[in-house]
């Protein structure tokens, strides 16, 4: 008995030593993960890998907050409080250059995501994808990688440009392409996406081809290529698709930028949010005071506005005909308990008064700027303002200012007259104010070069902005760790 | 039955000679076994065979009888006995003592003496000419039997004797001892003194020396120098050579290590506050480093042995409880190790150098914490009830600005800035009346109370131990405390001789009420002293009220509100069982397979209610579940053998299959209508967060063999190997190996040194040893190219995306330690003095670092095995004995560690930056040639024109940036040390442990809300409103920057405070009832006892507590102080009764 016991023992000692080796135990098998080879056999899974490019937008490192923050407390008419202060004053210091570094961190994350796609779906045989789907996956994903090289190129000048992934981890060497190589990358997706996504996306938030035509009209405006510009904005008008959101009383607004809107007649392309943890537009809590009931939850109200810029004239009008001022700043009764000499005034255009999840959408392309770059476009490359130039301005005015759009009003339409550059400047005026935290002003300043003129004369304190500040710092981690690169790629005076 | 035989004949044959197992066998005492004691038998339970120590000391028990022997003659010797009741005493000693060599007689009563019955070497060293015919000369008196036949045609040789010495013996009290063994030095006889303790002996020249040896005291030689009469005072026995030390995967003697390993007995953390057992290692063993990222009740530790060697690998030790490496670290605010009540702790060994540790190869590089619970001793049923109840407060309150200064700053600041002053004159002088204490409004004196009980016993063949436990700490920020109660039940069977089983089971449930102490710590330091937490009608002030200022700081919020009214709820339910079963196959080898498992539950609770925000219309809550099962199977095969010259073999081999897997799952939801379902009723919220929901699970399979070998008692070897699979690395990388050596070398039993060292030297060792351990503490799936999952809100409701996790690395593999240890110990008047000293250099290559990435590749880090770091440092500790004398005893143990870190290589030889602190930046670096993250930043050269920091432009480029940033310190004391002191006079004592670290900096966070001049709008710390640059006293050197908003705060040295500290961190006064003499019936013992931890601590440290790390293992952040939870100070009550 004893000894079965020991010979058993034994055996069993024997077995288990040889079972081990038996290195089936030691593969790894993720579970929550999912492995590459996995998504991209799937139609669903492709769908989802090219639904995930759109996500890095939302995050903190760009529209979440430091793209839409930097590209606004940069520009003329708006501060930064506590920690951004300084970099609203043009005081970077190593923070303000991280943060800089955070959108450029951003825009490759889509840029990579988007390659990743692009290349899976030329290099496999999908089931459930077939050549019309195959096109506009790739499509979806060229139009977020141009959108993304579109804001790199236009805040750091050449960058890296990379079109296909790289997943060799010794292979991460790139050097900067010059601008005009990274803007005909840019064309290249756009004519591929505006040919191929469908007019309208399964989703809404997903881009169309309306989505990719419209920001080629924007490139077209960046670069003064006006007849382009003017072309492809008229195409967006003659497509029917779009027209302005009504608006008789100021709250009408909110049927644009309220929390839960779904989709509107104007939105050419939209970040969307919900009012769900994680898929919030989370920039509210920069924007508002705390206990305004605007926003809710614990609010920095970390960006507020400069009155010595053009803003200081506008909010004069708070109550009056533009009923813009008075819907998207802080004004009356209510607000004003919040505002003090230290902090002038704030924002309101986004705002969710029910939730501490905020729901606002955030648009991208807007009919009101297709509007607006017709107007331009078509007055430059004109020498002075058509008629209509005159009508696609006046149009985005009425609306404004509550009235029909298609009937001229004598309060609301742009004095006529004007020279080719006045009516640019009133253009860019009217921009400032219809995209007021929508992030386009600073873009606006660097395209019409007006940039170091119109800040110095946005008051003292915004005097300190030099010509180094036009072309943004590359993010220390990228010279470091990227062998293609050196300091003497960094851009100048940083 | 001839096929098994050979079977296990080739087994044997493998690892020792089969003619000498079977000699060896032979000489084994076939009586059989079950007696065993006590820690000693914890220890020894796999080993069959039980030390003849062992057994005469349940002899004694059994028969309420006295032995007296030489702990010389019954060292080694192991025996197999078994214990029939009813059998005769002096039966079982014939059995038993014979075959060993030995002889016992009955003095008188109850005592008896054993002695070594006279063997023919031992006779040769004095009467070498005699021949064997000569006759037995019979002494005048003497206590022996005659010599035992021999079979043999040996010589037999006699010795002469014409010199007579009487004397008596006696203990430090003057009370006489009986039954002393006193022999003549170098010979085997000898007699043992009477019940007055005298003894008389013979002896030749009377120039011998004659040595007195008696259990529980030391041993003494006397030279008899021609006097015919002595007297000799032996005092108790302090002796440790003799100890069993846990190592991995067995035991071995404390004279017979090789390596380096600290142990610490249960008693040396008796009587302290502590919810968890690494708060008890606190300062009490050398090279061991236990810091705290906060005093939060639940003591989350940091426990560092020998430095931290890795960068992301992770530096924790791994904890060995009763032979599972169970799961550690913290979840939330608890540790996981304040699952287990360290009430029931025997004793813990820390093995520190790689020829301990290797043995648990890859997981061995950080060193590792063996925890032995206690046992029951068999025969001897004994109830131990223990309860202490104590109270706990804030060690130190920081000095903040009052009314007066605060509103005079917030007006300087506006006016800096170019703006009105806020406040008019009026309010100045209204506001100033009012000041509210925050720090005395979220810090409470706070109770603690700990309640044991715990039955222990056994018959013959089972022993048993069941406790239960009961730990309730208040923390001393409002709104925390610690719940723990825990069962124990410790169940050794034997069945016969050979199959022994063994059982563990611990249960336990931990509920932590957490509270966000960095915030509340935050709100509270910041919030305006003229403002209240509660509102008139008692209800709570709106956090946005209190930084309802333009200069306010965006967060925050109200502490008192936020401490209180926040549900953080975690509750911890672990079962840690194991049962192992050993069988003895032939004499001496054993096989034991263990089965456990570690199941841990955890799960958190979550609600924001309205009221701690203004504007929030109603709350926010989630639950979360998770879930760590950890299954162990471990098969050892171990032959333990003493040979005919002493020498002693151990051998083991082994197989161990372990499995973890954690699954987590949470829900959220917010916009309730009530607060009064809090999170209970989640599906009651407006709007819903994603489920998140993870699932990992790693194996990890392993051999692994050790072989010691002791030569002579002189020379001491041991090799161990572990190979480790883990499923954790990549394709090709997943075997790992790591060998070990150990040379030890007992100069003390080496005569030539004998002979020119002092006679009063008990021990002179010295060890060195090499090995390879590993570090696999990466988490599951690092290798592999991932896709998570993430929401997408087109259309207005979640849509799932695929997002690129990472940049796959098949080429991942293990992370090596090599470790070379050199280590002396020196013990004089028989260990009443010791002496240990070890010189370690860790070398850890393939280090596992996350190496910053270009952006442009689409990620930001990426994990490598890159670089090097090394350790090198010196342990020293010493103890002794001060004072013994009559009843009073004192001694003392100073230990003193320096560890230098370096790393020697890193990715491309480029910086690793660690990650933000804050939004001030990065404070620690990984460069080459400087302390694992060492502190970086500008240096600052006093203050500019305007009062800004004057940053140094290092290299001279006119611009102040990321380039000019240089080492500004290391996060790394150059010697931290622990003192204890015990002193004893009948039936007092008194013991202190102190602590301290010199040489040491810490990044100190709060300086930049606080010291920066109201530069964030906070409150700031009092000497702001005395020491800042003001415009009107533009002093460049002042010690605080100009009030701004617009400072130019960058990471810089401004931040680092010298943490140079020595505490009390333990003062324990107890009494021991005298139970007998009181006539107290049942009670066994009864000790009250007051205590107090953390009594005070010399600093100059600006912050709460200097050695603190807020940022726990497996960051970059290391010696950052950033608002922890303070430690607090305890004074407790205890009460220990026995029964």
């Amino acid at each position: 008995m004893n000894k079965k016991i020991i010979y058993k023992l034994c055996l069993g000692f024997v077995f288990l030593c040889c079972a081990s080796a038996c290195e089936d135990a030691l593969i790894e098998e993720p579970r929550t993960f999912l492995s590459q080879e996995t998504v991209f056999s799937s139609r669903a899974g492709v769908t989802s890998a090219t639904l995930g490019i759109y996500e890095p937008f939302r995050e903190g490192n760009l529209y979440g907050w430091w793209l839409l923050g930097n590209l606004e407390f940069w520009s003329d008419y708006i501060f930064g409080r506590g920690s951004q202060a300084n970099a609203s004053l043009y005081i970077l210091g190593s923070r303000g250059i991280g943060r800089v570094g955070n959108i450029w961190r951003g825009a490759y994350s889509v840029i990579n995501r988007a390659n990743i796609v692009i290349q899976q779906l030329n290099e496999r045989e999908i089931p459930g994808v077939d050549a019309t789907l195959a096109s506009e996956l790739e499509a979806e994903a060229r139009f977020l990688r141009a959108l993304s090289y579109f804001h790199l190129v236009r805040l750091f000048g050449d960058c890296p440009l990379r079109t296909m992934p790289e997943t060799d981890q010794a292979n991460l060497a790139i050097p900067r392409s010059p601008e005009e190589e990274v803007y005909t990358q840019i064309f290249t997706d756009l004519d591929f996406a505006e040919k191929n996504l469908p007019d309208v996306n399964y989703n809404e938030g997903r881009a169309t081809r309306w989505s990719a035509s419209g920001l080629l009209a924007i490139v077209y405006l960046t670069r003064s290529e006006w007849s382009d510009a003017a072309a492809k904005a008229k195409e967006i008008m003659d497509s029917g698709q779009f027209s302005l959101v009504e608006v008789e009383v100021p709250e009408d607004f909110q049927k644009i930028f309220g929390p839960d809107v779904v989709t509107h007649s104007e939105e050419i392309f939209s970040l969307k949010h919900a009012r769900i943890a994680g898929l919030e537009f989370e920039p509210l809590w920069l924007m508002h005071r705390a206990g305004s009931g605007y926003s809710l939850g614990g609010n920095a109200f970390a960006w507020f506005g400069n009155p010595d810029s053009w803003l200081g004239d506008w909010i004069e009008e708070i109550g009056g005909p533009d009923l813009r001022t008075t819907d998207w700043m802080y004004n009356g009764p209510q607000d004003e308990q919040f505002l003090s000499a230290e902090i002038p005034m704030l924002f309101k255009k986004f705002r969710d008064t029910e939730s501490d999840i905020p729901g606002n959408d955030f648009p991208i392309v807007r009919y009101t700027e297709i509007l607006l770059i017709y107007a331009e476009a078509t007055s430059q490359a004109n020498g002075g303002p058509t008629p209509d130039a005159y009508e696609a301005a006046n149009r985005v005015r009425r609306r404004a200012y509550g009235l029909p759009p298609d009937q001229s009003s004598e309060e609301a339409d742009l004095p006529p007259g004007l020279s080719a550059s006045e009516f640019q400047d009133e253009i860019l005026l009217e921009r400032a104010k219809e995209f007021v935290m929508e992030g386009k002003r600073w873009y606006d300043l660097l395209r019409t070069g007006k940039t170091l003129e119109v800040i110095r004369a946005s008051g003292d304190k915004k005097a300190a902005i030099q010509e180094k500040h036009l072309k943004w710092p590359i993010p220390s981690e990228e010279i470091d760790n990227n062998n293609a690169m050196t300091q003497a790629d960094q851009n100048p005076g940083w | 039955m001839k096929k098994h035989l050979l079977f296990l004949n080739l087994l044997v044959l493998l690892i020792f000679p089969w003619e000498e197992a079977v000699a060896q066998a032979q000489q084994m005492v076939f009586i059989s076994n079950s007696q065993l004691h006590g820690a000693d038998a914890a220890k020894a339970n796999q080993q069959q065979r039980t030390g003849l120590k062992t057994v005469l000391k349940s002899l004694q028990q059994e028969y309420e009888v006295f032995f007296s022997y030489s702990d010389e003659i019954v060292k080694n010797k192991k025996v197999l006995f078994e214990f029939r009741p009813g059998q005769k005493l002096e039966m079982v000693l014939e059995q038993l003592l014979p075959p060993l060599g030995l002889k016992y007689q009955k003095v008188r009563g109850k005592f008896y003496v054993i002695t070594k019955a006279e063997k023919v070497s031992d006779r040769m060293q004095y009467s070498r000419s005699e021949e064997k015919t000569m006759p037995v000369a019979q002494p005048r008196k003497t206590h022996f039997a005659p010599l035992p036949k021999l079979s043999s045609n040996r010589t037999i040789y006699v010795p002469l004797f014409q010199f007579p010495v009487t004397g008596t013996v006696t203990d430090q009290t003057g009370e006489p001892l009986i039954g002393v063994n006193v022999l003549i030095k170098g010979s085997s006889r000898g007699t043992v003194t009477d019940l007055d303790g005298a003894f008389s002996i013979e002896l030749e020249s009377g120039e011998e020396t004659l040595v007195f040896s008696y259990t529980g005291y030391e041993t003494m030689e006397v030279p008899v120098d021609g006097r015919n009469q002595l007297q000799v005072t032996l005092t108790e026995s302090i002796s440790e050579l003799e100890e069993v030390v846990v190592v991995g995967y067995g035991t071995v003697q404390k004279r017979d290590l090789t390596g380096a390993v600290g142990s610490l007995e249960a008693e040396k953390f008796e009587g302290e506050v502590i919810s968890n057992v690494s708060q008890g290692l606190q300062g009490k063993v050398a090279g061991v480093n236990v810091t705290t990222n906060g005093g939060a009740p639940g003591g989350a530790m940091i426990v560092r042995i020998r430095g931290n060697n890795s960068v992301i690998g992770g530096n924790d030790p791994l904890y060995v409880i009763d032979g599972f490496p169970v799961t550690s670290g913290n979840i939330g605010e608890t540790n996981l190790l304040a699952t287990i009540n360290p009430g029931d702790i025997e004793s813990i060994e820390v093995l520190k150098d790689a020829s301990a540790t290797a043995i648990y190869g890859s997981r061995g590089s950080n060193g590792v914490v063996l925890i032995t619970t206690k046992q029951g001793r068999a025969g001897v049923d004994r109830i131990d009830i223990e309860t202490s109840v104590g109270t706990r407060s804030v060690a130190r309150t920081l000095d903040m600005m009052n009314s007066a200064q605060f509103l005079e700053i917030a007006n300087e600041r506006a006016v800096n800035d170019g703006n009105e002053p806020f406040f008019s004159p009026q309010e100045v002088s209204e506001l100033s009346q009012i000041n509210t204490n925050w720090q005395d409004e979220i810090f409470q004196p706070a109770m603690v109370q700990n309640h044991t009980i715990r039955f222990t016993g056994g018959s013959e063949n089972t022993r048993y131990l069941v406790s239960g436990n009961y730990f309730d700490e208040e923390g001393i920020i409002i709104g925390s405390d610690f719940k723990r109660g825990s069962l124990r039940f410790n169940l050794d069977k034997d069945f016969g001789e050979r199959f022994q089983l063994s059982t563990r089971i611990s249960l336990s449930r931990s509920i932590n009420n957490e509270v966000p102490a960095n915030n509340i710590m935050l709100s509270a330091l910041q919030a305006p002293p003229f403002l209240r937490p509660y509102n008139d009608d008692g209800s709570y002030v709106f956090g946005t009220d209190l930084k309802d200022f333009p200069f306010s700081p965006s967060a925050g919020t109200n502490p008192v509100s936020l401490a209180l009214e926040q549900l953080n709820r975690r509750v911890i339910d672990r079962v840690l069982a194991n049962v192992a079963g050993s069988y003895e196959i032939l004499n001496g080898l054993v096989f034991k397979a263990q089965l456990g498992i570690d199941q841990l539950n955890n799960n958190s609770d979550l609600y924001n209610p309205s009221t701690i925000e203004a504007g929030i219309p109603a709350g926010s809550g989630s639950k979360s579940f998770g879930s760590t099962t950890s299954l162990l199977s471990e098969n050892t095969l171990s032959y333990n053998t003493t040979f005919p010259n002493d020498d002693r073999l151990n051998v083991t081999v082994g197989f161990t299959w372990q499995e973890e897997s954690n699954e987590f799952l949470s829900g959220s939801a917010s916009g309730f209508v009530t607060d009064d379902l809090q999170n209970d009723a989640l599906g009651s919220g407006q709007f819903f967060g994603a489920p998140n929901t993870s699932l990992s699970d790693w194996t990890l399979l392993s051999f692994l063999g050790r072989i010691n070998y002791s030569l002579n008692d002189k020379y001491l070897f041991t090799l161990s190997g572990r190979r480790d699979g883990s499923s954790r690395f990549g394709e090709g990388n997943k075997w790992g190996f790591f060998p070990s050596a150990a040379f030890a070398w007992r100069l003390s039993e080496e005569n030539f040194i004998r002979n020119i060292i002092p006679s009063s030297v008990s021990d002179l060792k010295l060890r060195a040893s090499w090995g390879i351990s590993g570090n696999q503490a990466i988490s599951p799936f690092q290798s592999l190219q991932r896709f998570s999952d993430v929401g997408l809100a087109f259309g207005g409701t979640v849509t799932t995306g695929f997002r690129p996790e990472n940049l796959g690395n098949p080429d991942l593999k293990w992370e090596t330690t090599k470790e070379f240890n050199l280590g002396l110990e020196f013990g004089m008047w028989n260990q009443r003095l010791s002496f240990s000293a070890d010189y370690y250099v860790k070398n850890t290559e393939d280090l596992l670092a996350l190496v910053n990435l270009p952006p442009t590749s689409g990620f930001s880090t990426t994990i490598q095995n890159i670089g090097s770091t090394r350790n090198q440092g010196v342990e020293l500790n010493l103890a002794g004995v001060i004072l013994r004398k009559g009843n009073m005893r004192w001694d003392a143990n100073f230990n003193i560690s320096a560890n230098r870190n370096e790393v020697t290589e890193t990715a491309t030889g480029q910086d690793i930056v660690g990650p933000e602190i804050e939004i001030v930046g990065p404070a620690n670096v990984v460069r080459e040639g400087e302390p694992l993250s060492a502190f970086f930043g500008l240096e600052i050269d006093g203050l500019t024109e305007e009062g800004l920091f004057n940053y140094v432009d290092q290299n001279g480029d006119d611009n102040v940036n990321d380039a000019d940033r240089v080492i500004l310190g290391s996060p790394y004391p150059d010697f931290f040390y622990g003192f204890s002191t015990n002193f004893t006079l009948g039936d007092f004592s008194l013991r202190m442990n102190f602590q301290g670290e010199i040489g040491k900096q810490v990044w100190f966070m709060d300086i930049y809300r606080f010291g920066a001049s109201m530069h964030r709008g906070g409150n700031s710390f009092a000497d702001v409103a005395t020491e800042r640059w003001t415009p009107q006293n533009p002093d460049p050197n002042a010690k605080y920057p100009r009030a701004t908003q617009t400072l130019n705060q960058q990471p810089s040295e401004f931040y680092l405070a010298e943490a140079d500290y020595l505490r009390l961190q333990n003062l324990r006064l107890s009494y021991n009832i005298p139970v007998d003499a009181l006539n107290w019936g049942a009670f066994r013992s009864a000790t009250v006892y007051l205590s107090g931890q953390n009594l005070f601590t010399i600093s100059q440290y600006p912050g709460y507590t200097p050695d603190i790390d807020t940022f726990s293992s497996g960051d970059l952040r290391i010696g950052i102080d950033y608002r922890s939870y303070p430690i607090p100070r305890s004074v407790l009550l205890g009460l220990k009764v026995g029964f």
